[in-house]
């Protein structure tokens, strides 16, 4: 891989956590508390967003997340009594929608002037198969989050 | 009538439109100023951290002290005293990054995330706020008229100029993108 | 503010329940909350709801949407003269400055981008219908 790609890479990485992070503490009251390569959490993680994107770039992007950070997610979007929690099917319609989200908003700042179509966010359960590409695994003040995200090779 | 004066993991109320409410020293921890218009009770809360499980303890002597416990006992109060918790509306201070930058010692952080949190859960909306930055600030609210002001101390806050002496309208809350 | 009729077009019922709170909390004059998850669906509500003397006052819309998209909605609906007026608030992650200019171009009155806070959707509310 070439040196620009590499850098490329880390700014895209460093755009996805902070799309992440800005779209955690507005929307969903919480934080980030470490990042890296790898994510501290037992694989494979039991729910996965996927978003597709074309237009000016065309890729994909993946979220998963574990059972503690999804409940607790969707409970602080939706504002949801604490002790009865949100149900299983506004979990999953939350998690896309925060899928859709850090991956908008991720869009917005990689590519300040591109102009991009998204797909309605695909919940899956287990995650399924790897993606190559950009990835960061996080831990949020409550469970974890894994970010991938694969642009595809622009014909030269 | 007079100046009712909160301490740090206190939490007062008054309807007496003579009276006005105030906090000081604001660093990481959270002022939470609310009035209802309707009913005329304002209230005024100065916690201190953000989860009350760290020490139930602590936080069934001090419920005022933790934003989980306190936020609750503010608006409860305000409704025994008249208040309509769909009329009162906020305004927050404080949450600045006071010790040294670490993230996994970003209190005021941590506070400010657990105030709009409890806050959102609890069905109230925040108006305004003044928060972060690395100053130390005072929230007052005068109960006759529903008026919030802040004052600052110290640099680094990003909170409007001042129109009146010593003290500061509370600034527009930041939004990212907005246009 | 007169008692308000919106509509809320959104795909993701999370974003719906979203947009409905805040409207509920900011204290808004609200009658009539209508729901739609596409494009499509949107213009057959205001088909149905917009009519005299039940106007709609106002309409949060999405740009990603299967079936027809919140460009492709707010461009169908300024066609129709009885209901080019009804202002259109558009909330989406998409916030490149194309997007928010063509938005513009098309006749939506106002841009909101993901994430945002509910103060932030009730300041443009209030903007847009005190500007009417």
């Amino acid at each position: 891989m070439t040196e620009q790609l590499l850098q490329r890479d880390e700014v895209m990485a460093a755009e996805l956590v902070g799309a992440a992070r800005d779209v955690l503490n507005v929307m969903f009251f919480t934080d980030i508390l470490e990042e890296g390569d790898e994510c501290a959490c037992p694989k494979p993680f039991p729910l996965q967003v996927r978003v597709s994107f074309s237009g000016d770039q065309a890729g994909e992007f993946r979220m998963a997340v574990d059972d503690v950070a999804a409940g607790s997610l969707a409970g602080s979007f939706l504002g949801t009594d604490p002790v009865t929690g949100p149900t299983a099917e506004e979990t999953d319609q939350v998690m896309g929608e925060l899928g859709n989200m850090i991956c908008g908003a991720f869009l917005s700042r990689f590519e300040k002037e591109g102009l991009f179509a998204l797909s309605s966010p695909e919940v899956v359960r287990p995650e399924e198969g790897e993606l190559p590409g950009v990835h960061r695994g996080l831990e949020l003040m409550d469970g974890f989050m894994d970010l991938r995200v694969y642009w595809e090779p622009q014909p030269q | 009538m007079g100046l009712i004066v909160v301490g740090i993991s206190e939490c007062r109320c008054s309807a007496d439109k003579e009276a006005s409410i105030v906090t000081y020293a604001l660093g990481s921890c959270i002022g939470v100023g609310a009035f209802d218009p309707g009913s005329g009770v304002a209230g005024l809360l100065h916690f201190l951290l953000p989860d009350s499980r760290q020490d139930p303890a602590r936080a069934e002597a001090q419920p005022a002290s933790y934003a989980d416990t306190g936020i609750p006992l503010l608006i409860r109060a305000m409704e025994r005293m008249g208040a309509d918790r769909r009329r009162i509306r906020v305004r927050l201070a404080g949450g600045a990054q006071i010790l040294t930058d670490n993230a996994q010692l970003a209190v005021g952080k941590r506070n400010y995330l657990a105030a709009r949190k409890l806050l959102w859960q609890m069905g109230v909306m925040v108006e305004m706020e003044a928060v972060g930055g690395t100053v130390s600030r005072n929230l007052g609210i005068t109960v006759g008229t529903g008026e919030f002001w802040v004052q600052m101390r110290g640099t680094g806050g990003n909170d409007a100029g001042g129109t009146h002496p010593n003290e500061t309208p509370i600034r527009r809350v930041p939004v990212a993108g907005a246009r | 503010m007169q008692s308000l009729r919106i509509l809320i077009v959104d795909d993701s019922p999370a974003m719906r329940a979203y947009v409905r709170r805040t409207v509920q909390l900011a204290s808004l004059p609200v009658k009539n909350v209508f729901e739609a998850g596409n494009g499509l669906e949107a213009l057959e509500v205001v088909a149905k709801e917009n009519r005299e003397p039940n106007k709609l006052d106002l309409i949060f819309a999405d740009l990603n949407m299967p079936v027809m998209n919140g460009e492709e909605f707010v461009t169908k609906l300024r066609e129709d003269e009885r209901d080019a007026k009804v202002p259109i608030l558009i909330i989406s992650t998409d916030a490149t400055q194309k997007r928010v200019m063509r938005l513009r171009e098309l006749g939506a009155q106002g841009y909101i981008s993901k994430p945002c806070q509910p103060e932030m959707i009730r300041l443009k509310v209030q903007q847009i219908l005190g500007e009417e």
